[in-house]
């Protein structure tokens, strides 16, 4: 095969990949970039078989066919290229030449075929979601995914698409560590299969992959699920990733219903708050205490080895006295992703799990263990 | 179809085969047996039936996946060996196994995982391992091979199927080798001393052997009673472990036995290579005295099996021969 | 700069303390026993050794070697604490003291001779305060290292003081049998005879290759045994034993042998470490087993969990798993179980009912343990678990002989 790139466009193209490619040496294939020139472009694929990625540019090519060579050293090659023209060729035996200029590099590569099979996306099956609430809905539930790797059914996001009765489809991405939950739901267009309907778990090294993809500009993007796995894209590139094997609990049964207890605070000044008081907490010393009354919240903190803190809040609240401890840290990881200006805080009672969401707002919704008293 | 290549298990591959049929396969496997008999064939046959679609019970073979499986490159096995450069296999080739499994299929209905040799799982490893196997995740299945299911857990034993692998029998490995591409003479010569591993005959092939051969033909030659030293020197080059020992002696009857064939006129001897040196042996002394020598061959064998000290047996033997010389 | 090591080993400890604690006894050939039921001898006295009696031979065998022989059951509390005694005086020349075994200790000593003015005055004013304090003589060995140190201890007894120096290394090894050496058992010997060496002298000729070749990373050590080489430091207690532990263990009636038995006994310490942890508000990420034989070999193993943990049942299941990664060799005379790497534990509540569930479980059962006594309630179900059908524990079944051993 032989083909012309642009060095930039190149060199963006293995950037992308980087992150991808296995950096252990199990199966040496995966440390390699597959190469594809086809007629009218350059497909270019990475995957350590837990994550993949393919996208496809515009290259002027002369001869169809592929290859795969080292990802990381022909990224180090390219890098260092002078700003020209590349002409990437292959030789007998796997050997691949690449000219630029006056440089000229001669590498070896391993044959396509023991390229791992590479799923392949019909669009048909895929839904459309805009970009940043895909983004914004990853935010809202990967500070709460479980970091106990042996509990590899709770080391990811659980995604779900359900049928709202007005017929909207809804995608429901939900995430718990045993302490803590969190859902966040957003609408979406097209359908969607049977899969997606029962639930899938998206693994966490995927998710950190998707959202860099969301981070990258605006706009729609397609979702979906093919096999084993998922399938996000964007423009001319898609990455795949396996799912997680396993059984997300049922969620449902911890989100309380019954909690009647509502006082609602503006977010800014009620994570100041927090975040001053956690100063004097700690895990150890049972985390800060929430008192609630008609006259406002009390937030105190205590810490033998330090001293202690408390600060008042005006607030509404018309219901009984409480009293509750949280983690700080869980208050703050809530409150830093809520974007409303105010949020709604239900509880039934100190020891019965609590609710957080955003003022007016089904989009998220987040449940939290108090601590002991 | 890759089950019908398994030679000398067919009690095994039934087995495995009904389990294929009635989808009951066990979620995880204990093969034990030597190395070398057909342990590895039939873990890959197994998955091979439980990944290609052309039929219940067994694989056809020719598939992309079939290759993939038989080529060691297809990504829904996970193989745990000890590193290069290491003895055991360690917790964290085990923490990378679970983590691997965690995930769904890459393509294959199931994943499957081979830890080979079970038995040089550090403690660490062994004990995580031991939570995989009472909750696999997802539809895993897992082979351990292991030459010997004692060195292992009685935890680990108990969680698994075991399944013990015969030695393969001369003549199956005679079938192997000559499929391999040897010859048949060379075959029939190294089927009997491979103590029914192929792993051991393709060891004992070629060079090797004939490097053997012509150290126990010169130092034969060199042993003379009179120099009472020479015969021990004999024995003690020759002799070595048990395994070794046997193998010598293998090797000393197929010498005899040429001797024999040779004395008779016929020309049909396993050892061409070494044609004279058997000439001698077969001139030297009445057909009567080779024959008792090659008795004398086969008791010391026996007594070597039944655990008598190798190197006294051979110095007996060797005194023996030498007496006629 | 090189070390002064010190060995110190109390002659005929448990006959000597018996015999201090009972003028009847003193001057008078006896040996300690186990308790009633056990008919090996543990220990003799130097009058009993006189007659060829020696630590393990059976009751009978003694008295048909000296009939006048005044047997004395074992009191391992008494041992326990006239040993720790001892290693407090101990600690008043180094820091440095690793109590070796009940009556064995090493002393790093390189520090402390020029506070107290010579080798030999540390010596004497050891021997003369425990003798003083407890009647007791003991043999002292002083090296370059633990290897040799211990083995100048064993050149005379009782009451001995053997100072081997460093150009005393190679004459005094040369003719020592290799069994001589702490570290080379009856086995190895017979292993390395094969190769036909006896003497610590042929240890050091002996090609250190082949003995790696044969031996693995042992060889290499063999081969700086037989030299007199011994890097290992002086290792004290404290350090060794630094971080917060919560344990118990337990002193078995009889020894035992049979898997459901032990499981019996572990499943009782779990419930006294893990209560014990809890009420102290700390829970811990590594589980320790300790196990020793009737002989008093004493090992353990331990085991990280995913996550710290403190209910007993956790406990439990941590130690089996410990247990199962062993292979018992001789029958059981004490189990231990100690929880570590310990955190105060959270009072953070789990959000998902059954991980609540098994949190108020536990509560209720301490509380009606705390108001009961202990082991009024129970964990039967535990033990099916692991042996199926078998063995519940009976309301009246108490452990024998529990010692708190740390809470920190």
């Amino acid at each position: 095969m032989e083909f012309r790139i642009d060095k930039e466009q190149f060199l963006k193209a293995l950037q992308k990949i980087q992150g991808i490619v296995e950096k252990r040496t199990s199966m040496p294939i995966l440390s390699n970039v597959l190469l594809e020139a086809t007629e009218t472009s350059l497909l270019v694929t990475a995957t350590d078989l837990e994550v993949g990625m393919k996208s496809s540019y515009s290259a002027e090519v002369v001869a169809t066919g592929k290859i795969t060579v080292s990802a990381k050293k022909l990224y180090e090659i390219v890098k260092e290229l002078p700003n020209q023209q590349i002409v990437f060729s292959t030789k007998d035996n796997d050997w691949v030449e690449i000219k630029c200029g006056k440089v000229q590099f001669n590498i070896v590569g391993l044959s396509p075929d023991e390229f791992p099979y590479f799923p392949d996306v019909k669009e048909e099956s895929l839904f459309e979601i805009e970009s940043s609430l895909l983004r914004g809905m990853i935010e809202k539930t990967s500070y709460a995914i479980c970091t106990d790797e042996t509990k590899y059914n709770l080391n990811g996001i659980f995604a779900k698409v359900e049928v709202k009765q007005d017929g909207i489809n809804c995608l429901k991405m939900v995430s718990t560590d045993g302490h803590r939950l969190s859902i966040a739901s957003g609408n979406l267009k097209g359908s969607v299969g049977p899969e997606l309907l029962k639930g899938v778990i998206l693994p966490k090294k995927g998710i950190y992959e998707m959202k860099k993809i969301t981070d990258e500009e605006g706009g729609m993007l397609l979702f979906g699920f093919l096999d084993n796995s998922a399938v996000i894209k964007r423009g001319d590139s898609y990455m795949v990733m396996r799912l997680v094997d396993g059984e997300f609990p049922d969620y449902n049964r911890v989100i309380p219903t019954a909690n009647n207890q509502v006082v609602t605070v503006n977010k800014e000044n009620f994570s100041h708050s927090v975040r001053r008081m956690a100063i004097l907490s700690s895990e150890k010393f049972k985390g800060i205490m929430l008192e609630i009354s008609d006259n406002g919240i009390k937030i105190s903190s205590s810490n033998p080895e330090l001293g202690d803190a408390m600060e008042e809040i005006d607030v509404e609240y018309h219901g009984d006295p409480i009293s509750v401890r949280f983690n700080a840290r869980y208050l703050l990881d809530v409150l830093s992703v809520a974007e409303t200006e105010r949020v709604d805080m239900r509880f039934r009672d100190e020891l019965s799990p609590s609710i957080i969401v955003p003022e007016n707002s089904e989009s998220f919704l987040a449940v939290i263990m108090p601590m002991r008293l | 179809m890759p089950f019908a290549d398994i030679l000398g298990h067919e009690r095994i591959v039934e087995v495995l085969r009904r389990s294929l049929r009635t989808g009951k396969t066990a979620h995880s496997y204990l093969f034990e047996g030597i190395s070398g008999c057909g342990r590895k064939k039939t873990t890959l046959a197994l998955i091979q039936g439980m990944f290609c679609q052309s039929a219940d019970d067994d694989a056809c073979g020719v598939c992309p996946s079939c290759r993939k499986v038989a080529g060691g490159s297809h990504a829904d096995i996970h193989i745990v060996e000890p590193l290069p450069d290491k003895r055991d296999i360690s917790i964290d080739q085990l923490r990378e196994m679970q983590r691997t499994l965690s995930l769904r299929p890459y393509e294959a209905p199931r994943k499957a995982c081979i830890i080979e040799p079970a038995e040089r799982m550090s403690v660490n490893a062994a004990n995580s391992l031991l939570k995989t196997l009472e909750e696999p995740p997802g539809d895993a299945l897992i082979i351990l091979l292991t030459e010997n299911a004692g060195l292992l857990l009685p935890t680990i034993r108990s969680r698994c199927q075991l399944i013990r692998f015969a030695p393969l029998s001369p003549e199956h490995i005679l079938t192997l080798l000559e499929q391999s591409g040897m010859d048949a003479d060379t075959a029939s010569l190294i089927a009997p001393m491979s103590g029914g591993s192929m792993q051991k005959a393709i060891e004992l092939d070629n060079e090797s052997l004939a490097a053997r051969r012509e150290n126990v033909i010169s130092r034969l030659s060199q042993m003379n009673i009179n120099k009472i030293a020479s015969v021990f020197d004999a024995a003690e080059a020759l002799s070595g472990n048990r395994e070794e020992t046997l193998e010598l002696l293998d090797l000393l009857i197929s010498f005899y036995r040429d001797a024999l064939h040779l004395a008779a006129g016929s020309g049909e001897i396993v050892n061409r290579s070494a044609r004279s040196a058997i000439e001698t042996i077969a001139t030297r002394r009445p057909i009567s005295r080779t024959m008792e020598l090659l008795e004398a061959i086969c008791q010391t064998r026996r007594d070597v099996q039944r655990n008598a000290n190798p190197k006294l047996a051979l110095d007996h033997l060797f005194m023996n021969i030498a007496a006629e010389t | 700069m090189e070390r002064i090591i010190m060995h110190i080993d109390m002659n005929a400890f448990f006959a000597s303390v018996e015999q201090q604690s009972n003028p009847a006894l003193r001057g008078k050939p006896i040996a300690v026993t186990g308790s009633d039921s056990r008919t090996v001898i543990l220990t003799a006295s130097y009058e009993a050794r006189a007659f060829g009696v020696k630590t393990g031979l059976t009751t009978w065998e003694a008295r048909q070697k000296c009939p006048d022989l005044i047997l004395v059951p074992t009191n391992n509390r008494l041992y326990t604490h006239v040993s720790s005694q001892i290693m407090k005086i101990l600690h008043d020349y180094t820091p440095l003291v690793e109590v070796f075994s009940i009556d064995e200790a090493f002393m790093d000593i390189t520090g402390s001779v020029s506070m107290f003015g010579s080798l030999e005055r540390i010596c004497y004013l050891i021997k003369s305060r425990i003798s003083a304090r407890f009647g007791i003589t003991c043999s002292i060995g002083i090296a370059p290292n633990k290897l040799l140190a211990k083995l100048a201890s064993e050149m005379k007894k009782p009451d001995g003081l053997t100072i081997i120096r460093n150009e005393d290394v190679s004459r005094t090894l040369e003719h020592m049998p290799i069994v001589e050496l702490c570290g080379i058992g009856r086995k190895m010997a017979a292993k390395l005879a094969l190769y036909s060496i006896r003497t610590c002298g042929e240890l050091g000729r002996y090609p250190a290759e082949r003995l790696k070749m044969r031996f693995g990373i042992v060889g290499e050590k063999l081969h700086q045994m037989g030299l007199g080489i011994d890097d290992s430091p002086v290792i004290p207690a404290e350090e060794a034993e630094e971080v917060k532990s919560v344990g118990h263990s337990m002193t078995l009636k009889r020894d035992i042998r049979e898997r459901a038995d032990i499981l019996r006994y572990l499943l009782q310490l779990s419930e006294m470490v893990g209560r014990r942890a809890r009420r102290y508000g700390v829970w811990g990420k590594t589980v320790h087993l300790t196990v020793r034989y009737a002989d008093f070999t004493t090992f353990g193993k331990q085991g990280s969990q995913p996550h710290h943990i403190n209910l007993s049942e956790e406990i439990y299941l941590a130690a089996v798993k410990i247990l199962d990664s062993l292979e018992l060799q001789h029958p059981v005379r004490l189990l231990g179980i100690r929880l570590t790497n310990l955190q105060h534990q959270t009072s953070q509540l789990p959000l998902f009912p059954e991980e609540q569930t098994r949190l108020k479980l536990t509560e209720a059962m301490d509380k009606v343990n705390n108001r009961h006594g202990d082991f009024t309630v129970m964990f039967a179900s535990l033990l099916d678990q692991q042996e199926k059908g078998s063995h519940v524990i009976s309301p009246a079944w108490r452990p024998e002989g529990i010692r708190n051993v740390a809470v920190a």
